[in-house]
């Protein structure tokens, strides 16, 4: 009786329709190239975004008249440099080579761990922004700026800071499970 | 050999692959992507991503298990994507009617509704019970699923024999009852 269901299965897998999506090896390398294309030109557009936001820092030192906010975008520069620092070293693909010399547990659970370090370290990414944002807003408060605006400004960063940081540990707490699950197997 | 050999090598180690594997591949999309349109993106990558890879072939494994570690490891990587919008997955060891809840009722049986169910239900297994099964459906043997996977022989054996069980209830009853 099961070795007639396996047939019966292997032949339902196996006997499939064919939608017949074939590639020809220059489709393949004119895909490859696209990807490749794709990736240097999202990484260009990190590197600008984050030299634009250095010469507006770089600007708002030179042009703002309070010490504590000209501090404050010293320190957000500092913060960027640090950040797109950690993002380019974070980043780099694996070799392709990997796909094919790493087993399946191997690779899932390479991948969980990269999850994991990632959504655990978005203090890393969030905390150097702290002592910049919080000498601007200062800064900002000293200028006689309206009270509501400022308190405004601040209550949307610390939310912001602590609904991230809640995601991303809930996010990372996930993948611990999910580790723990494949290494207790 | 010089650059041109070797992309000659790689090409040609490619087009063996695709040959030999080509259908299985496909099969092995379908059950990672429900979807028509993200199953040929799909696809279309772990084409990519092989032909990619063969340029570093070095001959350790077979050539079949190099394409299906290439194949499943471009495919979880897409199912463990943090915005995708995946339903909750379970493992094979999980209650069988965990697993059989969710794919209606015993109504008649033909073979698009069987393939359907059985789609159902691998697209709810989490990734290294998705590869078990898909490996078993293509009838590779417990050495070369645990090869793949790296999964312990005895952990493939245990879950292909609850694969077993869990395809003899839904689909053997299902054909009898509905001949």
């Amino acid at each position: 009786m099961a070795s007639n269901s396996d047939t019966h299965i292997h032949l339902l897998w196996q006997e499939q329709a064919r939608e017949e999506q074939t590639m020809s090896l220059s489709e393949i390398r004119t895909k490859a190239g696209r990807l490749d294309t794709r990736t240097r030109r999202w990484n260009a557009i990190s590197a600008v975004s984050i030299v634009l936001l250095l010469i507006l820092e770089t600007w708002q030192v030179w042009t703002n008249e309070e010490l504590l906010e000209r501090v404050g975008d010293a320190l957000t520069i500092a913060a960027l440099l640090y950040i797109g620092y950690r993002y380019h070293r974070q980043h780099r693909a694996a070799p392709p080579a990997a796909l094919g010399s790493t087993n399946g547990v191997e690779f899932y659970r390479a991948e969980l761990v990269r999850q994991r370090d990632l959504a655990d370290d978005s203090w890393g990414y969030l905390l150097p922004f702290v002592p910049g944002v919080t000498l601007s807003l200062l800064g900002g408060a000293l200028q006689e700026r309206p009270a509501s605006q400022v308190l405004a400004l601040a209550v949307f960063g610390v939310a912001l800071f602590l609904g991230t940081a809640w995601l991303n540990a809930f996010t990372a707490r996930k993948r611990q499970m999910e580790i723990d699950a494949l290494d207790a197997s | 050999m010089g650059d041109a050999g070797r992309a000659a090598g790689q090409d040609q180690r490619y087009a063996e692959a695709a040959a030999a594997f080509g259908p299985a591949l496909e099969r092995l999309a379908r059950a990672y992507e429900r979807d028509p349109d993200k199953r040929r993106d799909l696809l279309q990558d772990i084409h990519v991503a092989l032909w990619r890879s063969l340029a570093r072939f070095d001959g350790r494994c077979s050539l079949r298990t190099w394409v299906y570690r290439v194949a499943h490891n471009t495919a979880t990587s897409k199912v463990l994507r943090p915005m995708t919008n995946a339903p909750t997955l379970v493992a094979i060891d999980d209650s069988l009617e965990s697993l059989t809840a969710a794919t209606g009722d015993e109504e008649g049986f033909d073979r698009r509704r069987a393939l359907e169910r059985l789609h159902g239900l691998i697209h709810r297994l989490r990734p290294l019970d998705r590869q078990v099964m898909v490996l078993y459906l293509e009838q590779m043997d417990a050495a070369s699923i645990a090869e793949i996977t790296g999964l312990s022989a005895a952990n493939v054996a245990t879950k292909v024999r609850r694969i077993k069980q869990i395809l003899i209830q839904r689909f053997h009853e299902g054909r009898t009852d509905g001949e």
